[in-house]
């Protein structure tokens, strides 16, 4: 995703971020000189066939064989066989598990030790609904640590498609010293007990949607079988949602330097750089110039064209204004005279249907106007709520303008 | 609520002020000229009220200009009629609420005694201020018509809330907007979305790409090896041509070596050598031949050569001649010249004796002793006799001498002594001298009793003079000089003073006054001076005193120098005080005699001198004298010893001694000749008895040689040496032939040797291949070469062919060759080459098309440009999400407004226009009886009193007004009437009315103040009286005392 007024290169870099993730997977690998690489699938968006995204995972992958490391692969609902190059061969050292049922590989050493066993499977087609962890084999005996590796959806996974979808038990039958799972870009651990089912989640946040940090898991797996989890961190860019409580700034000056600091701060926590969304929240009497006389922009500008100063740079995406404006509402709602009509008005609108519609029809110009209906969405009951006790605090605010003399 | 009073701590002009009277519970008009501070005091309610404002807002502060803190205090009743006191102070001070007796008041916030008509609300309802009706009248039709609806609603400014709303709400979204933001976003999407589509195509066709490079691949492959076998074929056919041409050269040398007889070859150099050997035959033939000749030529020479044996002996002799013959050339040579030499002598010596004189011989000459002795001998003489002869001279001329000079001496001396003569006796010098001196003595004492005469005679005429004036003086007081004197020297001491105290200055001016001072005293003195004639008689006095002793003095020295004078006239024998001129004659005349007196001394010492060179004049002349007699003796002995010395000698006495050593010499020379012609002679006989030696003996040996004698004997020898050579050449040369001949015998056998082997050889190589002649030799190595030459070109066809053909096929290709048509292989050739051609085209073609897929497949493989377009892709999406939920709230906020105000106008509006409707009444004197607004949302209008309806937009401006004001009054009693009665502000707003209407509105305003307290702040006085008139209880509070 890029930003408006970002310049050029930190545009480019955010734009190939997940790109640079990879290489430095591929450099933690080689650093660490760890002795494979799990892949669970969702490598690449088939939907974009993308071929510059093979062609780099396929580099990745050879420098990992340059160093002696080998990868183990599933498909996922996003690079399923068939979204595949034919025209690319990955390398040698890239083994991809089969579509048609789990495979097994054992991965030895350099003196031939078997070091682990690895049992995969991959998606042959993107809408894979079939519950794939049922096929895999239970563990045998003579397998040293065992991994699963699969691309599936853990019960339900909400905010993803039911693609592969199993449950916990599923998993935990086969009885498998790990899984390394794929699908769900949140890093998540589902059980760290004896048994580890992680989804390692994607490395690089696409957007606002995936916040938090982003990684890989380093698992250390001793002689002994301990087995350590570490967390590396391999995005470059954070997206983050930052909220900001506005409440009594008076003077916008004042809080565009309480933002910056507040920002340069959390850029540096992180230590790294963060693609961050404002949220100002709070009653203050700015309310009106943020929302109706262009703050808001006013702000969103000064703070790209000077960013916030910091070893770590702070792009804002967007700053959005939950502020309201500083109005005892229940004292405006007893009011007589316009102002506690706005606001009963408001009160009917929410509590009572027909005047939500009436209020609907009035946006649904563009909600279903031909330009715009297919990137925009209806909102909901819920959201429209928001945007109308919104509008109601817009209208006092405007309202309340005076006491000049 | 209501103000009861209020106490200005600080604020603007105000200072510790309180209201000069409580407001009223109903009117209250506030009255003070412009300037009194009646604005001043609105802000401060307001501010009481509702807070100071932020110090950084721009408005005016009213700070406190003469002291105190600002703030203040506000008795307030409350509705509940209980009284509370709402104070502030300072700008950030909280305010506080408290009870009349000063307890605070607990919980109560100062606001809630305003119920829910917070500040803005106040502003624009309750207060209401002159601009806002000035307004009216500026504003347009339905700008006022607004204004009226929104009258109705207070004066919020809903007309431009909504504006704005619908303007901000425009700006993001229209319709068919195309500039419109969310427009925009979207065709961005769009365009965005089409260039995803794109490259995903491109991507998508990345597979494809790539099978069909393979593809290509293929067919370039499949095409290659169609083009290999068509240059294959082409290759053969080129070949075939090629080994053609060299097949036919194969057949014709098969037919031409059929032809030739089959003889072995010869080896490749038998031509060669058969050449040689013929060669070498007649080589040997030739030189056999040469060498015979040679040989007869040299017997025939060698005959020819003949030796003289004689001429040979002799060749000792003849060499030893030979070596003399120079000697005896030179001899004769010398012969001549000795003859020669001999006859010159011979009259040499002859004329030498002539010259010598007659009887001068041989003899004499030999006899004569001219050795060197006798030579010095002569010259001995001749030098005496020189020599006395020259003495003599020499006594001679200085007798003459002396005898001169003592001659000289004489006269001179007598000369002087007649000059001395001539002088006389004079005194001697030096007695002349002192009396001259004496003289001159006396001359000066005369001259200088004369000069003491003169000033005598002058120092008496003085004394005279000084007796008249000392006579003529009368005696005056005289001005002393003292009083001068003192002041000066009071100057001085002021001077002195002041440089030792340090005051130079001021005493420096002292002392200067004081100089003047005594200047001026001194001058006065000196001017007396006429006057002053004490000074001057004692001056005088004294003068006369000084001239008598001079003149004394004078005289004594007068005298003195007479007696002097006396004294040196004496001694010159004077009268006793000549005269003057006495004196100079005398002078002049002593000085006459002291130079006499020197003439005289100086000549008697000449005389004397000269009477000594006299003497010693005389002397030298006896002397000479003497040595003249010496040298004359002296001179007859000289010669005398020279006659007997010619005598000795037979020559002559009276012979000059000069000529005597060129006597000798010539006699010397004389016998020397003489004796050289003997030896001349002597010579001559050897030489020519050595020659005639050497003759016989050349004769000798030319007989010896049988040669003739002919010629002089040296020419002979000659001959007879070049004889010698020759005959010896000769000799040589007959050895030599002889060697020559017995080599060439030699070598001629060998030659002839040779032939024969030769010639041998040559018979059998003919004999070896079976020819008569070389000629058929030739002939059969010809053959037998060419036939060679045919099998090789045959050889090299045939390998050429193979090498063509390559050695499989070779025996196909002769095949082929036999059956071989070139014409027709031609067209063959031409069809396949443009086969070629075309397949080479296609291949061109496929690499192209190959070319073309590969840039294609790099650019799918380079492309991040997917990457940034999705990146796009989703930032435009969210941004359409945002703006769009920006735009609802606009437009719902737009809605929601339009919805409150028409409720709110529906609802509300019935009371506020009841209200208003009887204000208006009231202020237009009944004119208008009903204001109207109906509920179908159609234009609201006025009723007359006549009935007629007037619109909005019909009612004159100030109709309007009154409307405007009417409205605004029923909204404020409806809202204290529903809600709580608040103090209702007026800031002079009947100022632009007219009398009646004022009056009318003044009624209005009595009216509202029956609802609520009203405070009307104006400075005109009549506007006051108007509303005393409508309000008889209403307080009048004059602020313009302060």
């Amino acid at each position: 995703m890029s930003l408006p007024g970002m310049d050029q290169r930190s545009s480019a870099d955010l734009a190939d971020a997940t790109y640079g993730a990879w290489r430095e997977i591929i450099d933690l690998c080689i650093r660490e000189a760890v002795d494979f690489l799990l892949v669970a699938g969702d490598v690449y968006d088939s939907a974009d066939k993308n071929i510059r995204a093979q062609l780099q995972f396929k580099e990745g992958l050879k420098r990992l064989g340059e160093n002696g490391i080998a990868a183990y692969i599933v498909r996922g609902n996003h690079d399923p066989d068939d979204a595949w190059s034919r025209s690319i061969a990955m390398p040698e050292n890239a083994f991809i598990f089969s579509s048609k049922e789990p495979e097994v590989t054992i991965h030895r050493d350099q003196e031939g030790r078997p070091l682990a066993a690895i049992v995969g499977m991959s998606f042959a087609t993107a809408h894979i609904r079939d519950n794939l962890a049922e096929q895999f084999p239970q563990r045998e005996k003579e397998w040293p640590y065992t991994i699963g590796l699969l691309h599936c959806s853990v019960g339900g996974a909400r905010g993803h498609e039911p693609y592969a979808p199993c449950s916990i038990q599923d998993l935990r039958r086969c009885g498998y010293d790990y899984w390394a799972l794929g699908h769900i870009h949140q890093p998540t651990a589902l059980d760290s007990g004896d048994s580890h089912i992680v989804y390692a989640g994607n490395p690089q946040g696409r957007d606002m949607g995936e916040t938090s940090e982003r990684g890989c898991r380093l698992v250390t797996v001793g002689a002994d079988g301990a087995v350590e989890v570490e967390v590396v961190r391999t995005g470059k860019h954070l997206w983050k949602e930052v909220a900001i409580d506005v409440s009594g700034s008076e003077d916008l000056g004042i809080l565009e330097e309480e933002i910056r600091r507040k920002l340069a701060m959390i850029s540096e926590e992180e230590g790294v750089s963060v693609v961050g969304r404002l949220i100002l929240t709070g009653a203050t009497t700015l309310h009106r110039e943020l929302v109706a006389k262009g703050g808001i922009v006013a702000l969103e500008d000064r703070l790209i064209e000077d960013p916030p100063a910091g070893r770590y740079p702070f792009y804002p995406e967007r700053i959005i204004c939950r502020t309201v404006p500083v109005i005892d509402r229940d004292a405006a709602l007893a009011r007589d005279d316009i102002l506690g009509e706005i606001c009963r008005q408001g009160d009917l609108a929410i509590s009572d249907e027909s005047g939500r519609s009436r209020l609907r029809v009035e946006i649904s110009s563009l909600y279903q106007s031909t330009t715009a209906r297919a990137y925009t969405s209806e909102l909901d009951d819920e959201e429209f709520d928001v945007i109308i006790r919104e509008a109601e605090a817009l209208l006092l605010s405007q309202l309340s303008e005076g006491g000049e003399e | 609520m209501k103000i009861r009073s209020l106490y200005i701590d600080g604020f603007g002009k105000f200072h510790d002020w309180k209201s000069p009277t409580a407001f009223g519970e109903g009117l209250t008009a506030i009255v003070g000229p412009n300037e009194a501070g009646k604005t001043t005091l609105l802000a401060f309610i307001r501010r009481m009220l509702y807070g100071f404002p932020d110090g950084r807002k721009n408005l005016n502060h009213y700070p406190p200009l003469n002291g105190g803190k600002i703030g203040g205090r506000l008795e307030i009743l409350g509705e509940d009629g209980q009284e509370y006191i709402l104070s502030r102070n300072g700008v950030r001070g909280k305010p506080s609420l408290a009870y009349a007796d000063g307890t605070t008041a607990r919980g109560l916030k100062p606001l809630s005694l305003l119920g829910p008509c917070d500040q803005v609300f106040y502003e624009n309802v309750c207060a209401i201020g002159l601009n806002e009706l000035q307004e009216i009248s500026t504003l347009r039709r339905d700008e006022i018509r607004d204004r009226l609806a929104a009258a109705g609603a207070g004066n919020l400014p809903v007309r431009e809330v909504a504006t704005s709303l619908q303007e901000a709400a425009d700006e993001l979204y229209v319709a068919r907007g195309k500039k419109k933001k969310i427009n925009t976003l979207v065709s961005d999407l769009k365009d965005v979305e089409e260039k995803i589509r794109d490259v995903k195509k491109r991507q998508g066709e990345y597979d494809e790409i790539n099978e069909a490079i393979a593809r290509e691949r293929e067919a370039v492959g499949l095409v290659e090896g169609r083009q290999k076998a068509i240059e294959e074929e082409i290759a053969y056919f080129k070949a075939l041509g090629q080994a053609w041409e060299v097949f036919v050269k194969r057949e014709e040398s098969r037919d031409t070596l059929q032809k030739i007889p089959n003889i072995k070859p010869f080896p490749a150099d038998a031509l060669e050598k058969l050449s040689r050997i013929e060669a070498e035959v007649q080589r040997l033939e030739a030189e056999y031949g040469e060498r015979t000749r040679k040989h007869s030529r040299s017997e025939e020479e060698f005959d020819r050569c003949v030796v003289r044996g004689e001429v040979l002996g002799q060749t000792d002799a003849i060499h030893a001649l030979e070596r003399k013959i120079e000697r005896y050339r030179t001899q004769v040579n010398d012969l001549k010249k000795a003859q020669l030499e001999g006859e010159q002598q011979q009259v040499n010596f002859a004329s030498m004796l002539k010259s010598l004189g007659g009887d001068w011989d041989e003899e004499r000459i030999i006899r004569f002793d001219t050795s060197i002795p006798a030579k010095d001998d002569a010259k001995q003489l001749r030098d005496r006799l020189a020599k006395t002869a020259n003495d003599c001279a020499v006594q001679q001329s200085q007798l003459e001498v002396a005898e001169k000079e003592a001659e000289e001496r004489r006269e001179s001396l007598l000369d002087l002594q007649r000059r001395r003569d001539d002088i006389g006796d004079v005194a001697d010098p030096g007695t002349a001298r002192e009396r001259l001196s004496l003289s001159r003595e006396m001359l000066s004492e005369i001259q200088h009793v004369q000069e003491l005469e003169t000033r005598l005679h002058s120092i008496r005429q003085e004394e005279a003079r000084t007796a008249e004036i000392k006579a003529s003086i009368h005696s005056a007081r005289a001005v002393p000089s003292w009083p001068g004197i003192l002041v000066a020297l009071s100057a001085l001491l002021v001077f002195v003073w002041g440089s030792l105290t340090g005051t130079l200055q001021i005493a420096g001016l002292i002392a200067l006054i004081l100089l003047v001072a005594a200047a001026g005293i001194f001058l006065a003195g000196r001017k007396a001076g006429d006057v002053d004639n004490i000074v001057d008689a004692a001056h005088h006095e004294g003068e006369g005193e000084t001239l008598a002793l001079q003149r004394r003095e004078i005289e004594h020295e007068r005298s003195k120098r007479e007696e002097k004078i006396r004294s040196c006239a004496a001694s010159l024998g004077c009268d006793s005080l000549p005269t003057r001129t006495a004196a100079e004659e005398l002078v002049h005349a002593l000085e006459d005699a002291v130079r006499e007196a020197d003439r005289a001394s100086d000549l008697d010492k000449e005389i004397a001198r000269a009477e000594v060179l006299c003497s010693s004049a005389d002397a030298s002349l006896n002397k000479a004298q003497e040595m003249m007699d010496a040298a004359l003796s002296e001179r007859e002995d000289a010669q005398a010893a020279w006659r007997r010395w010619c005598r000795e000698r037979d020559l002559p006495e009276t012979m000059n001694p000069d000529l005597i050593p060129d006597l000798i010499a010539d006699i010397r020379q004389a016998a020397g000749l003489y004796v050289q012609v003997g030896a001349t002679k002597k010579r001559q006989e050897e030489l020519s008895e050595e020659i005639r030696s050497f003759e016989e003996e050349i004769a000798a040996v030319a007989h010896a040689c049988n040669e003739s004698l002919s010629g002089s004997p040296d020419v002979v020898l000659e001959g007879l040496i070049r004889l010698l050579r020759d005959e010896e050449t000769v000799k040589r040369r007959y050895n030599a032939l002889t060697e020559r001949l017995n080599e060439e015998g030699e070598a001629l056998r060998r030659t002839s040797a040779q032939y024969d082997t030769a010639k041998a050889s040559l018979d059998a190589m003919l004999k070896g291949r079976g020819a008569e002649t070389p000629e058929e030799y030739r002939e059969f190595e010809r053959l037998s070469r060419e036939r060679q030459k045919l099998e090789g070109s045959i050889q090299d066809a045939e390998s050429a062919i193979r090498r063509i053909s390559g050695e499989e096929r070779y025996h196909d290709f002769i095949t082929a060759l036999q059956e071989y048509d070139p014409v027709l292989m031609q067209v063959r050739l031409q069809e396949k080459e443009s086969e070629l051609q075309g397949i080479r085209d296609r291949i061109t073609d496929l690499h192209q098309e190959i070319g073309t897929l590969r840039e294609r497949r790099s650019g799918i493989e380079g492309d991040d440009e997917l990457t940034r377009l999705l990146s796009r892709e989703a930032a435009l999406k969210e941004e359409i999400s945002q703006v769009s939920r920006q735009w609802a709230v606009y437009t719902t906020a737009s809605s929601l407004l339009g919805m409150a105000v028409e409720t709110f106008e529906r609802e509300r509006q019935p009371e506020i226009l009841r209200e208003a409707q009887s204000f208006f009444t009231g202020i237009t004197g009944g004119r208008y009886t009903r204001v109207v607004k109906p509920f179908d949302g159609s234009e609201p209008y006025v009723e007359e009193a006549t009935g007629g309806q007037k619109k909005i937009d019909e009612l004159s401006r100030g109709t309007a007004e009154q409307l405007y004001l009417a409205l605004r009054f029923g909204y404020i009693r409806d809202y204290a009437t529903s809600s709580l009665p608040v103090p209702v502000i007026f800031d002079d707003i009947l100022v632009n009315f007219d009398p009646d209407r004022r009056k009318n509105a003044c009624q209005a305003i009595a009216n509202l103040a029956e609802t609520c307290q009203v405070l009307y702040f104006t400075c005109h006085p009549q506007t006051v009286k108007d509303l005393i008139e409508a309000t008889p209880d209403a307080v009048v509070m004059d602020i313009s005392g302060e």
